[in-house]
């Protein structure tokens, strides 16, 4: 068992699919087909919902018992399969009958051992079984082995006399199961065909790429014995709330609406949208706003968790560091034409590695699912896999020698360089009052940044008096001022400008001096402004005077 | 003014304003009046709560400096409570916290009037 079942995180808005898995552990299995072939691409929440249900058949009083197997690349071996395999699954009985899911994660205690703690009768069925497998494996029968192991599900649900839910996660792996030596065991239907014709189990099948489960499922034996259910991308409202308390359950307070928009370039991927919110959050920033997730995605497809899950899918799928390498480089010159059919010879050239290398190398792409099984036919959109290979590219082509790649990605993805500011204009008349205009679009603008109270209030201070004045020095001329915010991560500036020439500008250029006296009744404006941003300045730019305001953003958090 | 309204009443003898909304010019001009008003009336003690108060500009500012000149001159009493941080520190700039007693709230200000002490 992967999980821990007695935890329930992981899950968000599947429920008409787990409805329909659940339907699974009922009685003659809901009318369900025995087998449902679970599929979708990676990181869309297939294990999660695996997990789900696996929660709450593992807790359900005479319900079916719960039976989960991920495939791994370091088992399949025959011999070392069939251990594991029937190790799991004996851990996984002990640990349901005695409602202890520490059972089924503690791999320390050996199996023989662990057949004496599960209860009658499965303990004497266990016990069977175990000597059948064993007795197989003194005999050197790999395949009668396999068929013990395999055969283990069906045969201890009958003994149990309840039904099992089988679960293969990665079962794409299952293919590679071998003898000695790889490809000397061909023929995956044949091992796995009793259990999957057992009528007393109903399996869910699921792994990576969906085409090679379906090529497996082409099988004679198998074909059209499946039920297909595939998970599509999680609605935009679902992945704006999922960001949002993953956001808030790693420390951040808000998470600003401005993030709605951008949640389209997580493609609806549980996994994207998770690992983003981590990402976020860790930033110390208390309000998660739209800058702050552009400059998180950068990091992240390029460094970050994500950058470090699609690393870990070419690690797993090639066969060393060499072939790891080449798939690195295949990856970021693939992804220079698109679409293209890939070339084995030419690649090889432009790899420095031979045809062959090439090859394998692309087919461990294909069998990860980051090539399409076609050469050249278009993938599922997934623009955060297009940002990681794009940061392959600008990193081991050294496309943008002058950018780092997370610069590059965020220039790509978001259309601007990350120093770029974001920019808000706004034209307000000339007249009294209008000036509470401007100064609600500075606190809209402010309310999306980390930003303090303070600091907040000090800046639409700062632009009344700088509205007021830009009033009066262009009065009489097109009545209308002109404001430009450009927000930078670190900053926000303000241009105020009008037509016409602020009285002094000419002789005495720059910001006018020090505060009146009390007796005085105008002349505080300048003052104000100087006292309320952290630069300012004043400059004439043809017929028009702009006040340019400054103001540091000062993180919620540094300002307590 | 769409942006404005001020509530007025006596507290034991004194003036209390409260005024809402946007303290530019006009609003000003509006607050001198009503002390002016009060003061014709006898009442000496002027109270300014600024607590609705949500912003302030220069040209509003100026105004209350006459206020307080002309509130001084007749030797009245005038207190401002209930001021956000950033109009406390604006008043701080000016420099007008050397000329007049600010407090946090309308109920310490007016023990500090009927204190008899300005």
């Amino acid at each position: 068992m992967p999980f821990d079942a007695g935890t329930r995180n992981g899950f968000i808005n599947r429920e008409a699919e787990l409805g329909f898995l659940r339907r699974l552990g009922g009685a003659g299995g809901g009318g369900v087909p025995g087998t449902v072939l679970l599929t979708g691409t990676r990181g869309i929440g297939k294990t999660a919902l695996l997990k789900r249900l696996h929660h709450e058949l593992f807790w359900q009083d005479g319900g079916a018992v719960p039976f989960y197997y991920r495939f791994r690349r370091a088992t399949l071996n025959a011999s070392g399969f069939s251990r594991d395999f029937f190790s799991r699954l004996a851990r996984q009985l002990v640990s349901y009958s005695k409602r202890d899911p520490a059972v089924a994660l503690d791999m320390g205690v050996p199996t023989d051992r662990l057949l004496y703690d599960a209860p009658a009768p499965a303990s004497g069925c266990m016990a069977g079984l175990y000597g059948d497998m064993s007795g197989g494996h003194w005999e050197g029968d790999p395949a009668g082995m396999l068929a013990a192991a395999v055969s283990a599900p069906q045969s201890l649900a009958s003994c149990i006399g309840r039904r099992a839910v089988v679960m293969l996660d990665d079962f794409h792996l299952a293919d590679g199961i071998y003898d000695r030596t790889p490809g000397d065991m061909p023929g995956i239907a044949g091992v796995f065909s009793d259990l999957l014709d057992s009528r007393n189990c109903s399996r869910i099948i699921t792994g990576q790429p969906e085409m090679l489960l379906e090529r497996i499922f082409s099988d004679g034996a198998l074909r059209g014995a499946a039920h297909r259910m595939r998970l599509g991308p999680l609605h935009a409202d679902t992945a704006f709330e999922l960001f949002s308390e993953t956001c808030k359950v790693h420390g951040a307070s808000a998470v600003d609406d401005g993030c709605r928009p951008l949640m389209k370039h997580l493609s609806g991927n549980p996994l994207y949208i998770r690992n983003l919110a981590v990402a976020a959050a860790l930033t110390g920033a208390a309000g998660i706003t739209a800058r702050t997730f552009i400059e998180c995605y950068g990091r992240e497809v390029t460094g970050g968790e994500t950058f470090a899950y699609w690393s870990s899918v070419i690690k797993s799928c090639t066969k060393d560091a060499r072939e790891e390498r080449l798939g690195i480089r295949l990856l970021a010159r693939l992804a220079e034409n698109p679409g293209a059919q890939p070339d084995a010879a030419v690649l090889s050239r432009g790899l420095g590695a031979g045809t062959q290398a090439a090859l394998d190398a692309m087919d461990a792409l294909v069998i990860s699912g980051m090539l399409p099984v076609i050469p050249g036919a278009p993938a599922d959109a997934d623009t955060v896999f297009d940002d990681f290979v794009f940061g392959l590219r600008a990193r081991e082509l050294d496309e943008f020698p002058h950018t780092p790649p997370e610069e590059a990605v965020v220039k790509r993805r978001f259309g601007r360089d990350a120093d770029a500011p974001v920019t808000y204009e706004l034209v307000i008349p000339d007249r009294a009052e209008a000036e509470l205009v401007a100064v609600k679009a500075a606190e809209q603008i402010c309310a999306g940044l980390d930003m303090d109270d303070s600091g907040a209030g000090k800046l639409t201070m700062a632009v009344i008096e700088a509205c007021i004045n830009a009033m009066e020095h262009g009065s009489g001329t097109d009545g209308r001022v002109l404001l430009k915010y450009h927000v930078y991560p670190e900053r926000i500036e303000v241009f105020v400008e009008s037509r016409g020439v602020m009285p002094g500008m000419d002789t005495a250029p720059g910001v006018p001096g020090g505060m009146p006296g009390l007796g005085q009744r105008r002349g505080r404006g300048f003052s104000l402004m100087r006292g309320f941003v952290d630069d300012l300045r004043v400059e004439r730019a043809g017929d028009y005077t702009r006040v340019v305001l400054v103001k540091t953003i000062k993180p919620v958090k540094d300002a307590r | 003014m769409k942006n404005f309204t001020l509530d007025t009443k006596i507290r034991d003898g004194v003036a209390v304003l409260h005024p809402h909304g946007y303290l530019n010019n006009i609003v000003a001009e509006k607050l001198e009046k009503e002390c002016g008003e009060f003061m014709k009336q006898g009442v000496q003690k002027i109270l300014l709560n600024f607590n609705d108060i949500e912003y302030i500009n220069s040209i509003g500012i100026s105004i209350l400096l006459g206020v307080i000149e002309s509130i001084r001159t007749a030797d009245g009493a005038l207190c401002f409570s209930n001021l956000s941080n950033v109009h406390s520190e604006t008043f701080e700039m000016i420099g007008l916290r050397d000329y007049m007693q600010i407090f946090s709230n309308e109920d310490e200000a007016l023990a500090y009037l009927l204190g008899g002490t300005r």
